[in-house]
């Protein structure tokens, strides 16, 4: 290995060489004849070149471009001296027979068409068994080049998308389906006369080598209609180059694609079950009648599009001359009711919701005596708005109660809060809008929504240093966690992958800085500065007592574990057995007086321990309901001397208990459907608990 | 069952398949003579990621642990299709895991299973031809080139345990793409061979690089059917 020869340029073709165990051969060279399968090479000219630069009476200049099957070169004819570009093959004799007929398939079908916006093909020819056609060289950037710097003009993108619209329907009359419009596939001449290229390059998606290939072939997705995007294509015809020709409109307007993932799978699963922004969230300036041309054209149901590419140009036409356009804006109602087609299951849960969100605002107009809150009504219309998009789970509805008063009002979306004791904020996941929404703790208005794009199941904040963590469903088989500044709400870290999350609360500690969470059954520690995370020693924790420096854990057989805390120990203290077995739910710290509360899940009952060495103190059983199930959650208003439970009763009635020394009250929470929570917001005297249409 | 699919069972990536769930010793040994053969692009990929030749180092080390010290296959199942895109997508998968997590925990624990020479492993990388591709072509690329690297060092090791060693380095030459039988004459004569002699002996070379190649890429597949599809992508590959 010591006596590596330098790069050079291969003697043979001039290529860039890389140094290789091949004898100072080059690899390049030694390809075709390495992979081919017969004796002879592949014979496919390219440049800088493997030998041929002539082909067939052209002078091949320079590559053009590749796609996932054709190379393209810039060429001279050399007969009639002009330029053109020559399309051959990228696997040249090593082509398969279906890749070749295909090839030919698209030569004969673009060859017959001859319009202003369509690239015109010369001749079909081949050379030493490799085929290959030419056609005009157009010497410009394509649409997918000139939106690099941003969106582009309304009416410039209206007069290119019905300029290639009407080449598309010169094409489907003649039985043409082009099957790929992108972009990239549409060239502007020096005149910026857009000019279609690429007929009859059929969806190739199932092919594993495409899948793999990085870049152009990922690209093309982004742009196809859902019926070609499924597992097993469905029937295409022309109105699924309406929706291609809608996309690049789209593309055009906002600079990105109506869908795009992280990934291949990602990218198609949103082209078939997501609805795209409208464009005018994204770009403000864009006139309404274009936005609803271009979302009619992206309608899954393709017999909701425009039904030709001629009623498409004929609509942006009207666009252009500043006519009424014929189609009208999608209601949001209507927006609903095809999500419900699609989704019916998940469709049902969330018109529940709708209702049961409805009825309560009334219902609390109603008890508290005083007007709807304004803000509430928008949040519930946002829910509205926001079903279609691709979160398809049950919506949790953040309620907060007021720790003097009793009322409840309900915030809006959002679960599994945590409570920035410095200001009093209120942080809540928001799977459904797939962000973090912060809210004043005293008010309950909205300070601001993270937008995470992922969908964030739970929230834990650390006052202390400042740091908010957040844990989020992606779908893709891992779950994400991401790290947010208290103050500036700014993205410090993340998406981090973290394995599967259990849903069970994490915790942070306060004293520390460390994060616990349970991921695919395995509690971690994640580590503030590393974010490494680690296996701990100790079971899941349940609680965390900052000024003690200590944490509790579900130890073996429902036992509760006392664990000390500090970084270079945490070391199991104590393994202490109740009466009852621990649950994963979370349980109640005091450090003012130095007690826990342990929930029983099966009964009424909370024990009462010493918060450092886990003595018994005593008991509490609630009381004053009947059939109640468990106790589901508890929270601890240390300044207030203040413990609250929440119960759910065999029938799905939820109660809050409120215990307070001796004393217990008993609030009848406004749901049927159980609840999670509580969580205390002391700064503000707020009891946070939430629900969702179907019982948690 | 014919000879060819039989022969398949008993691809290295085949076997580390067959075991399923619960990597066994023969599984193990498989995945590792894979990975020891492969352990480059995967270097040149995390290097191509902006991380440093140590990092870059401690990550390609720390992955080929992982792979075989946690069920990775089962994670990454639906990847499995060619060792090829089974590799990419576990690193790739490893890499979004790490994320910014400091490299410790792993560091000086796991068992160093390829010894990758840190400056032998840059030193090959400073060599690369700096290019604009993208990390997963410059990968594929890289890949391609091992299996030619490999198939090549096989052949030159049967001439040379054949005593021919001379006769290899005299007309590996005729390896690459466009070397005529113009040329053979010259390098006969080198050899105290008679042109036709040579031509024959390089024909024998050829057909033996291109057999070797074929069993190096098989390796890397499960299926037989496979075998076609691959090798045109990997000459689609270096012809990019």
């Amino acid at each position: 290995m010591n006596d590596l020869p330098k790069t050079r340029a291969c003697p043979r073709c001039g290529a860039e060489s890389p140094r290789a165990g091949l004898g100072g051969l080059c690899p390049g060279c030694i390809a075709a004849l390495a992979f081919a399968p017969g004796t002879e090479a592949a014979g496919l000219p390219s440049l800088p070149g493997h030998g041929t630069t002539h082909f067939d009476g052209h002078e091949l200049l320079e590559e053009l471009g590749r796609g996932g099957m054709g190379v393209v070169f810039k060429a001279r004819q050399l007969k009639l001296n002009r330029l053109v570009a020559v399309k051959m093959i990228l696997a040249g004799r090593l082509a398969g027979e279906v890749e070749l007929r295909r090839f030919r398939a698209e030569a004969e079908a673009a060859a017959h068409l001859q319009h202003p916006n369509i690239v015109a093909i010369h001749e079909i020819g081949e050379c030493d068994g490799l085929p290959y056609f030419s056609m005009d060289y157009i010497e410009g950037e394509s649409l997918d080049a000139i939106v690099k710097a941003g969106p582009i003009g309304s009416k410039r993108a209206a007069g290119y998308v019905k300029a290639i619209a009407e080449a598309v329907q010169y094409a489907h009359e003649r039985g043409v389906l082009h099957r790929d419009l992108k972009p990239s596939n549409v060239l502007l001449d020096k005149f910026d006369r857009p000019r279609l290229t690429d007929f009859g390059l059929a969806k190739r998606l199932t092919q594993d080598s495409d899948l793999t290939r990085t870049g152009q072939v990922l690209g093309t997705p982004n742009f196809i209609p859902p019926e070609q995007a499924g597992p097993s294509e469905g029937k295409t015809g022309p109105q699924s180059d309406v929706y291609s020709l809608g996309a690049i409109l789209y593309f055009l307007l906002t600079a990105r694609p109506p869908f795009a993932g992280k990934n291949l799978e990602e990218t198609l699963s949103r082209v078939l079950g997501a609805e795209p922004v409208p464009p005018r969230r994204l770009n403000g300036e864009l006139p309404r009648d274009l936005e609803t041309i271009c979302l009619k054209c992206l309608e899954k149901d393709a017999r909701r599009r425009y039904a030709s590419a001629q009623e498409l140009a004929n609509e942006l036409e009207r666009f252009l001359a500043e006519r009424p356009i014929s189609a009208r804006p999608v209601s949001r109602a209507i927006k609903l009711w095809h999500w419900c087609r699609r989704y019916p299951v998940t469709a049902s849960l969330a018109i529940s919701l709708l209702v049961t969100v409805a009825a309560l605002t009334v219902l609390l107009a109603l008890m508290t005596g005083s007007r709807k809150p304004a803000n509430t009504s928008s949040r519930s219309t946002e829910v509205a708005s926001r079903l279609s998009y691709d979160y398809s789970g049950p919506v949790p509805t953040l309620m907060a109660l007021d720790g003097a008063t009793l009322t409840q009002t309900a915030l809006g979306a959002g679960c599994w809060p945590a409570v920035d004791s410095k200001n009093g904020n209120c942080w809540s996941a928001s799977l459904f809008n797939h962000s973090v929404i912060v809210r004043a703790g005293q008010s309950g208005s909205v300070v601001t929504n993270i937008f995470l794009g992922d969908c964030p199941a739970s929230v834990t904040l650390d006052s202390n240093r400042r740091r908010v963590w957040v844990e989020a469903q992606c779908g893709r088989g891992s779950d994400l966690m991401w790290v947010i500044n208290a103050d500036t709400y700014a993205i410090v870290h993340g998406p981090i992958y973290c394995g599967g999350v259990n849903g069970s609360p994490s915790m942070v500690n306060t004293a520390t800085g460390r994060f616990y969470h349970t991921v695919s059954y395995v509690p971690e520690r994640v580590d503030p500065a590393t974010l490494v995370q680690t296996k701990t020693a100790f079971g899941h924790v349940i609680g965390v007592n900052g000024s003690a420096n200590l944490l509790y854990a579900l130890g073996p057989e429902g036992s509760l574990q006392i664990i000390d805390g500090a970084p270079e120990s945490e070391q199991i203290l104590t393994n202490i057995t109740l009466p009852f077995p621990v649950s994963h739910k979370w349980i109640g710290v005091n450090p003012v007086l130095n007690r826990i509360y342990v929930p029983d899940s099966t009964s009424n009952s909370i024990a009462v321990l010493d918060a450092k060495n886990g003595g018994s103190v005593g008991i509490i059983v609630l009381h004053g309901v009947a059939g109640l199930r468990g106790v589901e959650g508890i929270a601890v208003d240390p300044s207030r001397n203040t413990l609250y439970a929440l119960e759910i009763t065999a029938d799905g009635s939820t109660y809050l208990f409120k215990v307070q020394d001796e004393t217990q009250q008993v609030i009848s929470l406004h749901t049927k459907t159980g609840a999670g929570g509580p969580v205390v917001n002391p700064a503000a005297n707020k009891v946070y608990f939430w629900f969702t249409a179907n019982p948690l | 069952m014919d000879a060819q699919r039989e022969w398949f069972a008993t691809t290295h990536w085949s076997v580390v398949l067959s075991a399923g769930n619960h990597v066994g010793p023969d599984a193990a040994a498989a995945l590792e003579k894979l990975c020891r053969a492969y352990w480059y692009p995967l270097y040149f990929y995390v290097r191509r990621q902006s991380h440093t030749p140590h990092d870059a180092q401690d990550l390609t080390q720390e992955f080929f642990a992982r792979l075989l010290e946690r069920n990775f296959l089962e994670s990454v199942r639906p990847e499995k299709g060619k060792f090829r895109s089974f590799l990419l997508a576990a690193l790739k998968h490893f890499l979004a895991n790490q994320g910014e997590r400091a490299r410790a925990a792993k560091r000086g624990g796991g068992v160093a299973l390829i010894s990758l020479d840190e400056e032998t492993a840059e030193n090959l990388y400073l060599q690369e031809p700096a290019a604009s591709a993208s990390p997963e072509a410059a990968f594929e690329k890289r890949w391609a080139i091992t299996l030619l690297e490999r198939a090549f060092a096989q052949v030159r090791q049967e001439y040379s345990d054949g005593g021919k060693g001379q006769v290899f380095e005299g007309l590996k030459l005729f390896l690459e793409e466009g070397t005529g039988h113009g040329e053979y004459a010259a390098v006969a004569a080198g050899l105290g061979m008679t042109p036709n002699a040579a031509a024959v002996a390089v024909h024998r070379l050829r057909q033996r690089y291109r057999e070797l190649v074929r069993v190096e890429v098989a390796h890397t597949l499960a299926r037989p059917e496979e075998l076609e599809d691959e090798m045109r992508h990997l000459f689609a590959t270096l012809a990019r």
